[in-house]
C-alpha cells in the first residue's frame, strides 16, 4: 500500500485517496468551438504510459483537495506531489528514480527478471 | 524404531506430559511439544499421504516449510493442512492424517502409485476432454473428490483482530543477527519492533547446536539476558509468535501473531492478530532454510533434513533415531555429528559427496575418533522399503553400491538464504558461485538484510557486516564477538542436485517438490515439451505451487533446469515469490470487519419511531429506509403499498426523505457555478424559489438530480439522490478546484444537519396549518416551488413546497435535535386528516404514475436529457454547463437512442415486470428484436392496472403505437406505448 | 456520557457546538472569528488554537473548524448568520449532526491503532494538531488536545464507530 504525500496533510497511507486520471487535461475553454473528435478525446481518451506519468489523487477520506502526483508507473514510486494549481514539474527536476535498465525495464525484482543477469 | 528424549531442552515441559490423539490413537507428549515433536517421540513415522500418487510421507523438516506432514485438526472446527511441525499440541488435541482413505495404513488411493506413469507432468492440461459430456457428471465431481489435502472445515467465528505499528525500524528474525542488530540500536532513540516467528528468541543459537557460547556465557544465558535487556527499553518492543508474511510497497510489512500457542482456542479470546507495520526501515534477518537432494524414493518415511533433525534434538528435546546416516554435500553436518556424540548416539555412516581433501579437518578428525564409518566422494543412489526407509544405497565413486540397513536418513543438500520477503519487496536476488545459492543484490525500499539472509555464511564476518550496514542509522558499534563453535567457521558446499537411479524404470522416483509430487522426471518432461522458461514449467509440472512454495526445494529445481539447459542458474532466473510467505486466514484478514461490523447501519432520527409503527426496513446504501408500514401483523409488501397508495392521493402521507443528499452552496461566484453543474439557467430565477435540476456527466449522460433552493445568487442549497450524495459533492468539489479553482465558491455538506420530511396529498395544507399556526399556506402566499425559513419550538425550520408524488405537498427541513417532536407533531394534528407515513416502494410507485424518473433506476449512466423527456431542463441561451458540448455529438444526436416512455398492458390483468424487453411481435422464437426494456413497473391501485416506464428506441415517435413485452411466465403479451405520464397529465394537484 | 472506561481508556460522548465555516484565510475572517469568539485563526494547515473552551482548527486551507468544548453563550445561530452576511464566506452550524467522543488514558493510542492506521506518533501528530482520516473505516476529524483525542464523525455513523471502539477496547 503507497504511502501519498498530499501537499495540505502530509504522508498518508493509499486508502485515504482516490486516483484521479491524468494530470493536466485542460477542459477546452470554448467547447462548442471544438470539433467533436477534440471534445470525446478530452472526455474519454488519456494517455497511459511505462514510465513517468502526471496523474490527480483527490483526498477523499481526508482533507478532501485534489493535487498532482509525478509517479513512475513502472514501479509505483510516487516522485512529487503538488498542488493542482501548479504546473507540470519538468523532468530535469524530478529525481532520479535510478531504477533503469537498457530495455527501459525497472531492475526490480519481477519474474524472470528476479535475478540479476551476470 | 528407536526415539529417545533429550531432556536437557529449556523449551519443553517434561514434568507436564499432554494427551492427544492422532487418527484416533492416544499419544503422549509435553508441554511445548509440535504435534511431530509428539509423534517422532512416539515412534510414528507415516504422518499422510502425499497429493498425486498417495505415497506415505513422514516428517521431513522442523519448520515453517514442511511439505509433507500437513494434517487435520479435529479439535478445532476440522482446520484442515495444519503444519504438524509449527502446531503445538494441548490436552484433548484430536489429530487426522490427510488424503488417504479409508486409513493412513491401507489407503485405496495408493493405487495411484501404480498408475503414476499415466500421471506426469503437464497430466491436468491433457486429460478430461473427453467424451465431452463427461465433464460435468463424471470427471469433475470425482476431480472436486480427489482435490485438495484435506477436507473441509466447520463453520465457525474466530475473534481475530488487527493492529497498525508506525515504527523506526523493524528487525524481522530474533536470531543471532537480528538479536546483535537489536543490541547495537538499543541505545539509539529509534522505535524498534522485532519480530521473530518462534515462542522463543534465538533462532540458529536455540535451534541448533552450532554455537555453544557467545562472549564466554552459554548461549542460552546471552539470549535470557539480552532479552530481558531489550525488553526493559521503551522504545523497543518484541512480538513472538509472529510471522512475517508479507512485504509490501512502501516498507509495509504484515505479520500474523498466534495467540493460542499450546491452547486450545477460546470463545471470545483473541486467537491472531493481523500486524500491519510501517517502517522507515526494515533489517530482514530472517535466516536461511535447508535444502534436499533429489535421489531414487527421497520421499520415504524416515529421511529428514538434517538441520531439521539437528533442531528435533535441540529445540524440541527429541532425537527421531539414535543412529542415522548422514549424507551431505557441504560442511553443515558437524554440529549435528558433535551433538548426537554428546548424546551418546552414533551416526551410521557419514557420506559426503565431497572427496576427502576437500572436507573440513575438524570434520574428519571426529569422524575417524569415533569410528564413524564414512563415504567420501560418495552420495546416496536411493532408499528402499515398506512404507518406510529401512535400506539406503550408497553410492561411490567407482559406482559401487553399498547397501546400509537403516530407518533414518538425514540429508543436507545445503542452504538458501530465506528470500521470500526480500523478492516481495522487489529487491533483485544473485547467485552466489561460492554458496551456490542466490542472496539478496540489490534493494528496492529501505532494506538491509543481514546474517545468513544475505548469504553471509561465515560467522567471523557477521558483526562487521552488521557494523558496516547499521552504521548509517547511529548504532553502537558492535566489538567482534567471541563465539564457540561446533560448526567451522566458514560454512563449503560442492554442487548437487540429483543423484542417478541405478536402474531405470517407468516407477522409480526422485521428487523434486513434495507436497506437490513432482518428480526430476516431470522436470525433464516439460523442458521436453518446450516449456523451457521457468515460470511456464513452474506451471506445468506444478513445481513449488503447494502451500510451502517449495522452500525446500525449488532453488534445486533452477539449479537441475539450468544444467538441462546448459544455461548458467543467473540466467534461469527464478519464478515470482508470492505473499503470503506461508498461508494466513481470510479470518485474520478480516479482522473485525465481519458481521456486524461489516458495514455501517445509518439511520435516521425517526428510526425508532419507525420501527415501534410497523417499519419493515429496506438498504439504500448504508441506509435503512422504511421499505413499507405494516398496518397489521399479516400484511405483506403488495398489499401495504396498495393501501398507501391509495392513501396518499386520498388523503396524505408522509415520508421520511432525510437520508437523501443535501449541499449548501456559497460564494460571490455561486451563481456561475451552479450554472455550470447544472443544465438549468438560474440566473433568472426568484430568491426563496426552487427548481428540479439535473446534473449531467462530461459524457452527456444524466449523473443525478435534485432540487435547487435559491436563497439568493451567492447562496444555495441543492439537493440530491440518497445513493448520489457523496458522488455529486465530490464532483462539485472535483470541478470546483480543479477546472474553475477562480470561481469563488465554496461547499458543505448538510446532509446530516437537517432531517427532511416529505408530507404530501390533498390534506396537506389543512395539517401544515394546524402545526405551523402562523404560517400561511395559501397558493397566494406560498406558490409552488417557494420556501422560506420558519421558526419551530425556538429553532428554524425551511419549509418548501414540492413534491414528488404528484400530489400537494411540502417538504419540511428540520434539525435533528426537535426532528421527531415534528414528526410527532405532524401525526398529532394529522390523525384526523387521515395522515400515514408511507415507505420507499410506495413512493417510487407514485411517482412512477407520475412519469418522474428515478436517476439509477430509469437511468444507467447512459441516457442524457433528451433521452428522459426532459429537454425542458436544458437553460436557453446558456453557453456552457458540464456535458453540454457531449449533447450534440453524433453519438447523442442520432434518431434511434432509446426514450422514455410509459406503457400499459392492452389487457388489465397482464403483470409488466422491470427489465420485460420490448419486442415487435408477439413470437419469442429466436432471433428477436429488442426495442427496449422496462426500467419501472408498478401494479397501480390508483389506475387499476399494471404500468411501466420504459426505454424504447425511437419512443417517442412509437407513442401511441402498440408492441409487445416479452414475459418469462406466459410468453408476450400485448401493450400500448404512451406518453410517460399516467395520473394528473396537466399537473394540477401540484398547484391546487 | 460515558461510554465506556476500561483498560486504561475512557471513551465520553459529549454534545457540543460546531461551526464549520469555510473561506480564504484573509484578514477579515481573522478579524471576524476573533471578534466573535476571542481565539485567533491558527497560521498553518492542521493546527488547533486553543482558548479557554474554545478550539480553532485550521482543517485544510480554506476550511475552518470552530467547536465549543463546554456550554457557551454565544448564540450560534446568530453568529452563524452574521459570517455568512459576507459573501465569500460560508459558515454552517454542525452541532446536529456530528458526534463528538473524548478519548482519555494512557492506552488510547494502542486502542485507536487497532481501527486505525493513522500515525499517532508525537513527531507526525503532534499536541494541538487536527487530522481528517478513516477510523474503523468511518470518515472522522481527530484534534490532539494534549491529553485527550476529540474525535468526531458523522451522526447516521456515530453507532457503528462507537461500537468499534468498544470493541477494540474489549478485543
Amino acid at each position: 500500500m503507497l504511502i501519498i504525500e498530499c501537499p495540505y496533510c502530509g504522508p498518508r497511507e493509499q486508502c485515504e485517496f482516490t486516483n484521479g486520471g491524468e494530470a493536466h487535461v485542460s477542459r477546452p475553454s470554448n467547447p462548442e468551438e471544438v470539433t467533436d473528435k477534440e471534445w470525446s478525446e478530452y472526455v474519454f481518451f488519456r494517455s497511459n504510459p511505462k514510465g513517468i506519468y502526471f496523474e490527480r489523487w483527490v483526498h477523499s477520506h481526508g482533507c478532501r483537495k485534489w493535487f498532482n502526483a509525478v509517479r513512475d508507473t513502472s514501479t509505483d514510486k510516487i516522485l512529487r506531489s503538488y498542488e493542482i494549481k501548479n504546473d507540470k514539474p519538468s523532468p530535469a527536476d524530478l529525481e532520479d528514480s535510478n531504477l533503469t535498465t537498457p530495455s527501459g525495464e525497472p531492475d526490480v525484482g519481477s519474474g524472470n527478471f528476479t535475478v540479476k543477469k551476470l | 524404531m528407536t526415539a529417545q528424549n533429550n531432556k536437557d531442552v529449556t523449551h519443553i515441559a517434561f514434568h507436564q506430559s499432554i494427551n492427544f490423539t492422532f487418527d484416533g490413537v492416544k499419544y503422549r507428549g509435553f508441554k511445548g511439544d509440535t504435534i511431530a515433536s509428539a509423534l517422532i517421540r512416539n515412534n510414528v513415522r507415516v504422518v499422510g499421504r502425499s497429493f498425486k500418487y498417495h505415497r506415505p510421507r513422514g516428517i521431513y523438516t522442523c519448520g515453517i516449510e514442511e511439505p509433507n506432514a500437513l494434517v487435520q485438526i479435529l479439535s478445532e472446527h476440522n482446520e484442515p493442512n495444519t503444519r504438524a511441525t509449527i502446531k503445538q499440541i494441548y490436552e484433548g488435541l484430536e489429530v487426522e492424517s490427510q488424503n488417504c482413505w479409508p486409513s493412513l495404513e491401507n489407503d485405496l488411493g495408493s493405487i495411484n502409485s501404480l498408475l503414476s506413469p499415466l500421471f506426469s507432468a503437464g497430466f491436468y492440461n491433457k486429460t478430461f476432454m473427453r467424451p465431452r459430456g463427461f465433464w460435468k457428471k463424471v470427471y469433475e465431481p470425482l476431480i472436486r473428490k480427489a482435490a485438495g489435502l484435506g477436507k473441509p472445515p466447520k463453520p465457525f467465528r474466530t475473534t481475530s483482530t488487527q493492529l497498525h505499528h508506525h515504527v523506526d525500524v523493524v528487525i524481522v528474525g530474533g536470531g543471532l543477527s537480528g538479536l546483535l542488530a537489536a543490541k547495537s540500536l538499543a541505545k539509539t532513540e529509534l522505535k524498534i519492533l522485532i519480530i521473530e516467528q518462534d515462542g522463543f528468541l534465538g533462532g540458529i543459537l536455540k535451534n541448533s547446536n552450532k554455537i555453544s557460547t557467545i562472549e564466554n556465557k552459554d548461549n542460552k544465558l546471552w539470549i535470557k539476558e539480552l532479552e530481558k535487556k531489550l525488553e526493559g527499553l521503551e522504545n523497543i518492543k518484541i512480538l513472538k509468535n509472529t510471522l512475517a508474511t508479507t512485504y509490501n510497497y512502501i516498507n509495509h510489512l504484515i505479520a500474523i501473531e498466534d495467540r493460542t500457542t499450546g491452547t486450545l482456542p477460546l470463545d471470545g479470546n483473541v486467537d491472531q492478530i493481523l500486524h500491519k507495520i510501517r517502517a522507515d526501515h526494515i533489517i530482514l534477518a530472517n535466516g536461511h532454510i535447508e535444502r534436499l537432494v533429489s535421489f531414487r524414493n527421497n520421499d520415504l518415511p524416515g529421511i529428514m533434513l538434517a538441520g531439521s533433525f539437528e533442531k528435533f534434538i535441540q529445540r524440541y528435546g527429541v532425537i527421531p533415531e539414535t543412529n542415522p546416516v548422514i549424507f551431505s554435500n557441504n560442511s553443515s553436518c558437524l554440529s549435528l555429528i558433535k551433538k548426537l556424540i554428546d548424546l551418546n548416539c552414533k551416526p551410521q555412516a557419514y557420506v559426503d559427496s565431497r572427496s576427502g581433501d576437500k572436507i573440513e579437518p575438524e570434520l574428519l578428525k571426529i569422524i575417524h575418533k569415533k569410528n564413524i564409518p564414512l563415504f567420501t566422494n560418495a552420495h546416496i543412489e536411493g532408499c528402499d522399503g515398506k512404507k518406510q526407509v529401512q535400506e539406503i544405497s550408497v553410492r561411490d565413486a567407482e559406482g559401487i553400491i553399498t547397501k546400509l540397513k537403516s530407518k533414518m536418513l538425514c540429508v543436507s543438500g545445503g542452504f538458501n538464504p530465506d528470500v521470500h520477503l526480500f523478492t516481495q519487496s522487489k529487491g533483485v536476488l544473485s547467485w552466489d558461485d561460492e554458496y551456490l545459492t542466490f542472496k539478496p543484490d540489490k534493494s528496492f525500499q529501505n532494506t538491509i538484510v543481514l546474517g545468513s539472509n544475505a548469504g553471509i555464511f561465515q560467522y567471523s564476518k557477521i558483526v562487521n557486516d552488521i557494523n558496516t550496514k547499521l552504521s548509517f542509522l547511529d548504532h553502537e558499534p558492535l566489538l567482534e564477538i567471541d563465539l564457540t563453535l561446533n560448526d567451522t567457521d566458514k560454512y563449503s558446499i560442492e554442487k548437487l542436485w540429483e543423484t542417478k537411479h541405478e536402474k531405470e524404470s517407468r516407477w522409480s522416483k526422485s521428487f523434486i517438490d513434495l507436497q506437490n509430487d513432482v518428480t526430476t522426471k516431470d522436470l525433464r518432461q516439460g523442458i521436453q515439451e518446450g516449456f523451457d522458461r521457468i515460470e511456464h514449467l513452474k506451471r506445468f509440472t506444478t513445481n513449488s505451487m503447494g502451500t510451502d512454495q517449495g522452500k525446500i526445494s525449488s532453488i534445486n529445481a533452477l539449479g537441475i533446469v539450468s544444467e538441462i539447459l546448459d544455461k548458467k542458474v543467473s540466467e534461469v532466473g527464478t519464478t515470482i515469490y508470492r505473499p503470503p510467505y506461508a498461508p494466513l486466514s481470510f479470518a485474520s484478514i478480516a479482522g473485525r470487519g465481519t458481521y456486524d461490523f461489516y458495514d455501517p447501519e445509518r439511520k435516521t432520527s425517526i428510526h425508532e419511531w419507525h420501527k415501534k409503527n410497523g417499519a419493515i426496513f429496506e438498504d439504500v446504501g448504508q441506509w435503512k429506509r422504511p421499505w413499507y408500514f405494516k398496518s397489521h401483523p399479516e400484511e405483506n409488501l403488495y398489499e401495504a403499498v396498495q393501501r398507501e397508495a391509495v392513501h396518499v392521493r386520498k388523503y396524505a402521507g408522509v415520508l421520511d426523505g432525510s437520508t437523501l443528499g443535501k449541499i449548501e452552496i456559497k460564494g460571490s461566484d455561486a451563481l456561475e457555478f451552479m450554472n455550470l453543474m447544472y443544465t438549468n439557467n438560474f440566473s433568472k430565477m426568484k430568491p426563496m424559489s426552487a427548481r428540479y435540476a439535473l446534473m449531467l456527466g462530461e459524457d452527456g449522460m444524466v449523473m443525478d438530480d435534485g432540487i435547487i433552493s435559491k436563497i439568493n445568487d451567492k447562496h444555495f442549497i441543492a439537493t440530491t439522490t440518497t445513493g448520489g450524495a457523496a458522488k455529486v459533492l465530490s464532483h462539485m468539489e472535483e470541478f470546483a478546484q480543479t477546472e474553475w479553482p477562480h470561481l469563488n465558491v465554496f461547499l458543505n455538506s448538510i446532509t446530516e444537519q437537517f432531517c427532511t420530511f416529505n408530507i404530501s396529498g390533498p390534506n396537506t395544507r389543512l395539517i401544515m396549518e394546524k402545526v405551523f399556526k402562523d404560517i400561511k399556506f395559501d397558493n397566494e402566499n406560498f406558490p409552488f416551488m417557494t420556501f422560506g425559513n420558519f421558526t419551530y419550538l425556538k429553532s428554524t425550520v425551511r419549509i418548501l413546497r414540492a413534491s414528488f408524488t404528484g400530489e400537494l405537498g411540502y417538504e419540511i427541513y428540520v434539525r435533528p435535535s426537535i426532528a421527531l417532536k415534528l414528526w410527532e407533531d405532524l401525526f398529532r394534528f394529522g390523525k384526523d386528516e387521515g395522515l400515514i407515513a408511507y415507505g420507499t416502494e410506495t413512493m417510487h410507485l407514485l411517482r412512477a404514475e407520475k412519469g418522474y424518473i428515478i436517476v439509477g433506476q430509469d437511468t444507467d449512466g447512459s441516457v442524457t436529457p433528451h433521452d428522459m423527456d426532459l429537454e425542458w431542463m436544458i437553460g436557453k441561451n446558456k453557453k456552457d454547463f458540464i456535458g453540454k458540448r457531449s449533447l450534440t455529438r453524433t453519438d447523442t444526436i442520432r434518431s434511434d437512442r432509446k426514450q422514455l416512455v410509459g406503457i400499459k398492458p392492452i389487457d388489465p390483468n397482464d403483470i409488466i415486470e422491470e427489465g420485460q424487453h420490448i419486442i415487435l411481435t408477439s413470437s419469442i422464437k429466436p432471433p428477436v428484436k429488442m426495442l427496449g426494456h422496462v426500467t419501472s413497473s408498478y401494479v397501480s391501485p390508483n389506475l387499476g392496472h399494471s404500468f411501466g416506464m420504459a426505454v424504447i428506441k425511437d419512443g417517442k415517435k412509437l407513442i401511441g403505437s402498440k408492441a409487445y413485452v416479452s414475459s418469462s411466465s406466459k410468453g408476450a403479451f400485448e401493450i400500448e406505448i404512451i406518453k410517460p405520464i399516467f395520473i394528473d397529465e396537466e399537473n394540477k394537484r401540484l398547484v391546487s | 456520557m460515558n461510554l465506556i472506561s476500561s483498560n486504561s481508556v475512557e471513551i465520553k460522548e459529549l454534545n457540543l457546538h460546531q461551526i464549520l465555516i469555510r473561506g480564504d484565510h484573509t484578514p477579515a475572517l481573522s478579524q471576524l472569528v476573533k471578534s466573535q469568539f476571542k481565539i485567533s485563526l491558527p497560521k498553518n494547515n492542521l493546527e488547533i488554537e486553543e482558548d479557554k473552551n474554545v478550539i480553532c482548527s485550521k482543517s485544510s486551507f480554506d476550511q475552518w473548524n470552530i467547536i465549543f468544548l463546554q456550554d457557551t453563550k454565544i448564540k450560534i445561530d446568530t453568529v452563524i448568520d452574521k459570517i455568512n452576511e459576507n459573501e465569500k464566506l460560508l459558515a454552517t452550524n454542525y452541532s446536529e449532526g456530528q458526534i463528538y467522543l473524548e478519548v482519555t488514558g494512557d492506552n488510547k493510542i494502542a486502542v485507536l491503532n487497532k481501527i486505525t492506521h493513522f500515525d499517532f506518533r508525537e513527531q507526525k501528530f503532534p499536541s494541538l494538531t487536527s487530522a481528517q482520516t478513516l477510523i474503523g473505516r468511518v470518515d472522522c476529524s481527530i484534534y490532539n488536545l494534549k491529553n485527550k483525542m476529540l474525535i468526531t464523525c458523522n451522526k447516521s455513523f456515530g453507532d457503528h464507530l462507537k461500537n468499534q471502539l468498544i470493541d477494540a477496547i474489549k478485543f
